[in-house]
């Protein structure tokens, strides 16, 4: 309820309320609408007293408001506000200064003076909207400056009235509440004080309802009190498009819908210039929706009154040209929003005459449509005044075709009674006046029902319930003119059951419930039972009303109570009998007059009008088209069913018309009499008392003898073995293993009685073979080396023949020219080379040296290595050793750093290099000697500058890159007088050949001279053919080297034998 | 490339040293460059010498494992200070009898025992190569070995010679070895320019 409030909250007022007969009102609900008639709501219709309200209604009556409930009371709403006027002689004129949507008031304002619209004479009898639908729309439905109401009020509930007579009971007259729900006016009348009565009151910006309101108010909303629709709420017509004021009134605006659906069909309308019905408030988002598809020039006939939901309506026509349904009046107040979602799937063309006046809920209605093509209902014009939507549902399993001339007015709740008379018949195609509701029996057009085109489907059932009921029933055949507005999913709904409706066009199955309860049956209806899925509806109806014996349309307009309404108490029927009794007395009923919103209701009568005089009510095929055959029959029989009794008699046979006969003859206080224990508690008693035996075990013969059970059979025993005292089984001693067992404990012990011994590690021999073989090749070196230094006498190896060397050794003699040449000239002697090749070293470098002293050169000793310098004077003291002399004509200049870059500094600028040496440097220090003469100080090394100046450059030296360091960077300095001899080791031998070359001119040869290990030195000693003392060293390195020789050969072959055994051996092994 | 102090100095440095080869009227740049380098040179000897001494002694006086060969280090590099002092002292040179003789018989032996266990372990190496590698490069480079070795030796020369088979060792020692260490020094001289220009360019910074 509160969100009906606030959402009536968001929409304007609006008086325009369908018109409709208080007859199509059940006599509870007429007088609940009389109830929140307001003294300023004019109406024709008559206030029903209270005498037929039930008596929880009737109850608040004694109290205060006789039409109030208790529990409405204690809510505070309050529905009495005084009581409307039958009519309003003059309707207020619109408010121009009302704003259009008026904040939601508060529920409880009983007080607000009712204003608003009057809705004229002719919409009056179209108020098919429930009355809490009309309630609702009032509260935004704009104010209609010239609607005479005439409606009925009694359709509205009191709780419903009483909200919408809280704010608007001036504002709306007495039909405008009468066709709609008592909650539904009070709730219109709570929110809305109505546009003419009341001052133009400010939005209350705490409300926030209000302002949302506000904020959904169209520019429209704000004009003058539209016209507004019957049996529409308010708040329903509140999205109807404004309505110029000079406006004609509509002529056929007489759906009974809400006033919100009213609005939100005018809202799409309200765009069509050639549509010369009001127009609704609708939303713009609604209001495009149809207008996207809808052109407006194109509905040139249109008429129908689609108040309020109109919205849904133009989904429906969506896919529908409009040009193409000339004359489809169909009168969808409030609710053919609905409908209208039905025709997206309808081609509307075929339908002509449509003018089902489907009051407030026909938009639902319209949803059956959906699945009927709406070219085969030329000229339906049920009058679904409120809730016919309902009754269209019922209709849905009715072939309409088949009753031609059922003007059922069923306002309001008619749908009820479309699903009574949904099995009933093919007569769900007549004129039946649906108010509101009449999708329901949109979703009956759904059959094929063969529907004349002027049929008028009265059925006051709901639009949606409609069409739900004739789209299950009806096949491709022509249904009424009312089919094509449901939507899919109802339609869907429908078609589902059309199948056997088509199948069997004469005898319309008697499933006229929804399908999701018509799947459950597996066979069709017999072709003459009318008893379907919505008897309870119809029984309801015959409950309260009792059960007609003929369908007349004084008999349809009474409204009938559901069956659980009934069955509640026989007297509030009774009394709602009588109030329908007096409403039909008022007026005709024959008429295809659209009731207010409660004929859903009062349709529950004509559920069981169906031309073939079944009755309606039959307390025992409530449910039997409602689950077809789908409980067994046995399981009735046998008693033991736990479901209820409205499960368990669903079963064909329980739908047969045997039943429906019985039910009819029945009086509803014998309905009663049988209803005493309700099935569902009747379900709950125990098994036991239906089948005593069927679980006793006969091998039992156990009786209880104590205890609270004492004497019963069959009891479970509590003690058949714990009292007993027993020995306890004697324990093992013994662990009793298994042979595997043994053997894994076994495996167990091995393992920790390793784990605590050593690993035994391989004891290697003492002397390896690899170690004897290293031995041996050092012994036998070192005794070959000894033996040519030490034990050999004379010279044990021959020097190379003078001879062999000059031709076969040009680079030694070469060597001896260059030196031949330096007699006392400076030479530059480097001694590049470590103490641990000094034998080597001495051995080629002695002969120069020594060939140098002959030639009296002077000696200066340069070493790029720090010990060069003791190297240097090793070799001097070593030569003089050899000659015997001491020679004085040598210098020691002492080390170059730098490396090669002290080399070229050297070589440039010797001085600076080393501006000192070591025998002169500290002579003025050194207290004994004087040194003066030594250094670059003695005349030798006087005239000396550069390298260049040297005659002769002698590097000894046994590294190669220190030869190539002399070459790169001294060579480059000297001139073509100076060169450049290399004494080297054997082992630098290669690297430094290359920079020797014959061929090349001595002056351009970057190595001048090479002597090369001890081989160059004999060769050296041999060219010159001075005797010497024997060389040992030769005869060392001839022994030592052979030795080597030798032995690096026997081990290679032992080794290589040693392998292949070891591989053949290993390759034995691995095989 | 990142800009650097040492990069900076080093490009100059080469630079200068550089030009002073193409163009003579800078070589005096190059020769102050060379200088200055030489001058580092002997700097950076002497600290090498007393950065190894200070670390021996640090062992020495913490006592780590080993700091019985850092004794022996220092006190090595203790005795020739001692002879050079000695000799300075009494005959004006800081290389006199007594710091030659220390270097006569106490270093050029050590060096040349070291040295001399170089031909046995050659030799073994050798001995053992056919047992650890028995393919095709092993029995070449085994080959080569035996054969070098034979004809170095005097005896086997001099047989040769006698016999005009003189050139054999030289095929082996002039020819073939030869034309190996000019492939190898073609090789390094390509290596020095590249890796000139790349420490000019400042790709390789070997100083830091």
């Amino acid at each position: 309820m509160s969100d009906l409030r606030a959402g009536g909250g968001e929409i304007e007022s609006s008086g325009d309320q369908g018109s409709f007969e208080s007859g199509d009102v059940s006599d509870w609900l007429s007088r609940l609408g009389q109830v929140e008639e307001s003294p300023a709501a004019p109406g024709k219709a008559q206030p029903v007293q209270g005498d037929a309200l039930p008596d929880w209604l009737a109850a608040p009556s004694e109290k205060g408001d006789p039409n109030v409930p208790d529990w409405m009371e204690e809510l505070g709403i309050n529905p009495s506000p005084p009581a409307p006027p039958a009519s309003k002689p003059s309707p207020p004129p619109a408010k121009p200064s009302q704003p259009a949507s008026k904040p939601l008031q508060s529920v409880s304002k009983p007080s607000q003076p009712p204003a608003g619209p009057f809705q004229p004479a002719a919409r009056q009898e179209e108020e098919d909207v429930p009355d809490w639908l009309r309630s609702l729309g009032r509260q935004d439905a704009p104010a209609s400056p010239v609607q005479p109401s005439s409606a009925s009020q009694q359709e509205t509930p009191d709780w419903l009235s009483s909200i919408g007579a809280g704010q608007s009971a001036e504002a709306f007259p007495a039909e405008d509440s009468g066709s709609l729900p008592d909650w539904l006016s009070n709730l219109a009348a709570a929110t809305d004080p109505g546009p003419a009565a009341s001052p133009p009151k400010q939005p209350d910006p705490s409300d926030r309802a209000g302002q949302k309101g506000a904020a959904f108010q169209t520019p429209a909303a704000r004009e003058p009190a539209l016209p507004s629709e019957p049996g529409v709420p308010d708040w329903l017509n509140s999205f109807k498009s404004p309505e110029p004021a000079d406006a004609p009134p509509p002529e056929e605006s007489s759906s009974g819908l809400p006033d919100w659906l009213s609005n939100l069909a005018a809202a799409t309308d309200s765009g069509l210039a050639a549509q010369p019905a009001k127009q609704a408030d609708l939303p713009d988002w609604f209001s495009q929706m149809g207008a996207a598809s809808t052109p407006a020039a194109s509905e040139p006939a249109q008429e129908a009154d689609q108040g309020g939901l109109d919205w849904l309506s133009q989904m429906g026509a969506a896919s529908t040209p409009a040009a193409s349904e000339p004359a489809q009046e169909a009168d969808q107040g409030g609710l053919d929003w609905f409908s209208q979602m039905g025709a997206a799937s309808t081609p509307a063309a075929p339908e002509p005459a449509q003018e089902a006046d489907q009051g407030g809920l026909d938009w639902l209605s319209q949803m059956g449509a959906a699945s009927t093509p709406a070219a085969q209902e030329p000229a339906q014009e049920a009058d679904q005044g409120g809730l016919d939507w309902f009754s269209q549902l019922g209709a849905a399993s009715t072939p309409a075709a088949q009753e031609p001339a059922q003007a059922a007015d069923q306002d309001g709740l008619d749908w009820l009674s479309q699903m009574g008379s949904a099995p009933t018949s093919p007569a769900a195609s007549e004129p039946v006046d649906q108010g509101g509701l009449d999708w329901l029996s949109s979703i009956k057009s759904t059959e094929p029902a063969q529907t004349p085109p002027a049929e008028e489907s009265s059925t006051g059932l709901p639009d949606w319930f409609a069409n739900l009921a004739s789209s299950a029933a009806s096949g491709p055949a022509a249904p009424p003119a009312k089919q094509a507005d449901l939507p899919d999913w109802l339609s869907q709904m429908g078609a589902a059951t059309e199948t056997p409706a088509t199948q069997e066009p004469a005898s319309p199955p008697a499933q006229a419930a929804p399908d999701w309860l018509s799947q459950f049956s597996t066979e069709p209806a017999p072709p003459a039972q009318e008893q379907s899925g919505d008897d309870w509806l119809s029984q309801f109806g015959q409950r309260a009303f009792g059960a007609p014996e003929e369908t007349s349309p004084a008999e349809k307009a009474e409204a009938s109570p559901p069956a659980w309404f009934a069955d509640q108490d026989g007297a509030l029927f009774d009394a709602l009998r009588a109030g329908a009794e007096s409403s039909a007395e008022e007026k005709p009923l024959t008429e295809s007059k659209p009731a207010a919103g409660s004929d859903w209701l009062s349709n529950l009568g004509d559920s069981s009008s169906t031309p073939s005089s079944t009755p309606a009510f039959i307390m025992d095929d409530e449910s039997a088209n409602w689950f077809g055959d789908e409980q067994s029959p046995a399981v009735g029989d046998t008693g033991l069913s736990e479901s209820p009794d409205w499960l368990s008699q669903v079963s064909p046979d329980q739908a047969s018309d045997e039943a429906l006969t019985e039910g009819e003859g029945e009086s509803p206080a014998e309905a009663l009499a049988a209803a005493d224990m309700p099935s569902w508690l009747e379900a709950m008693r125990p098994v036991e008392a239906i089948a005593p035996d069927a679980f006793k075990d006969a091998s039992d013969t156990h009786v209880e003898n104590s205890g609270p059970l004492s004497g019963l059979r069959g009891v479970l025993r509590a003690e058949p073995e714990v009292g007993r005292i027993r020995r306890p089984p004697p324990l093992l001693s013994k662990l009793e293993l298994s042979a595997a067992h043994q053997s894994r404990v076994e495996s167990l012990e091995t393992l920790l009685a390793a784990e605590g011994k050593a690993k035994p590690v391989a004891v290697q021999p003492p002397v390896r073979p690899q170690v004897i073989l290293r031995l041996l090749i050092a012994v036998i070196l070192i005794l070959a080396t000894l033996w040519g230094l030490v034990w050999s006498g004379a010279q044990q190896v021959s020097l190379p023949d003078r001879s062999l060397v000059e031709s076969e050794m040009t680079e030694v003699v070469a060597v001896r020219g260059m030196v031949e040449m330096v007699s006392n000239a400076p030479v530059l002697v480097s001694f590049d080379y470590e103490p641990a090749l000094s034998a080597e070293m001495n051995a080629i470098g002695g002969v120069v040296v020594t060939h140098l002293q002959e030639k009296n050169a002077f000696l200066t000793m340069v070493s790029t290595s720090p010990l060069g310098p003791a190297l240097a004077d090793q070799m001097i003291n070593y030569v003089q050793a050899q000659r015997g002399i001491t020679y004085t004509n040598v210098t020691n200049l002492g080390y170059i750093p730098g490396g090669a870059g002290g080399l070229l500094s050297f070589a440039k600028y010797p001085h600076q290099t080393i501006p000192y040496s070591i025998d002169s440097t500290f002579t003025p220090i050194s207290p004994f000697t004087s040194n003066s003469d030594k250094g670059w100080a003695s005349p030798a090394l006087r005239a000396i500058n550069t390298v260049a100046d040297f005659a002769l450059v002698v590097v000894i030296t046994d590294n190669a890159d220190t030869a190539r360091a002399w070459v790169e960077q001294v060579r480059p300095t000297l001139d073509a007088d100076t060169r450049l001899v290399m004494l080297v080791s054997a082992q630098a031998e290669p690297f430094v050949r290359p920079y020797y070359s014959e061929s090349i001119q001595p002056d351009k040869q970057q190595v001048s001279g090479l002597l090369a290990g001890i081989l160059g030195g004999v060769a050296y000693q041999s060219l010159r053919g001075v005797e010497s003392a024997p060389w040992k060293t030769w005869d060392a390195l001839a022994i030592s080297s052979l030795a080597a020789a030798l032995m690096i050969v026997l081990g290679g072959v032992f080794n290589l034998f040693a392998a292949l055994f070891a591989r053949s051996r290993r390759a034995k092994n691995g095989a | 490339m990142k800009f650097s102090f040492s990069w900076l100095v080093a490009l100059l440095a080469g630079l200068a040293v550089l030009v002073g080869y193409f163009v003579p009227i800078l070589g005096w740049l190059q020769e102050l460059v060379v200088q200055v380098a030489v001058l580092l040179a002997s700097f950076a000897l002497l600290a090498g010498i007393f950065n190894l001494l200070g670390v021996h002694w640090n062992r020495v006086d913490t006592g780590k494992p080993g700091s019985g060969y850092s004794i022996l280090l220092v006190f090595s590099f203790i005795i020739p200070l001692i002879t050079a002092g000695l000799d300075f002292w009494f005959s004006g040179r800081p290389m006199g009898y007594w710091t030659l003789w220390a270097f006569r018989y106490i270093q050029v032996p050590v060096e040349a025992s070291l040295f001399a266990l170089l031909a046995v372990t050659l030799s073994y190496a050798a001995a053992r190569m056919l047992s650890r590698r028995l393919d095709i490069p092993g029995l070449v480079f085994f080959v080569t070995i035996f054969l070098v070795l034979l004809l170095t030796s005097p005896y086997i020369s001099v047989f040769l010679t006698q016999f005009g088979l003189g050139g054999v060792r030289n095929l082996f020692t002039q020819v073939l070895a030869a034309g190996g260490t000019r492939g190898l020094l073609l090789g390094v001289a390509l290596g020095t320019i590249a890796t000139g220009i790349r420490i000019l360019m400042g790709v390789d910074r070997p100083y830091g």
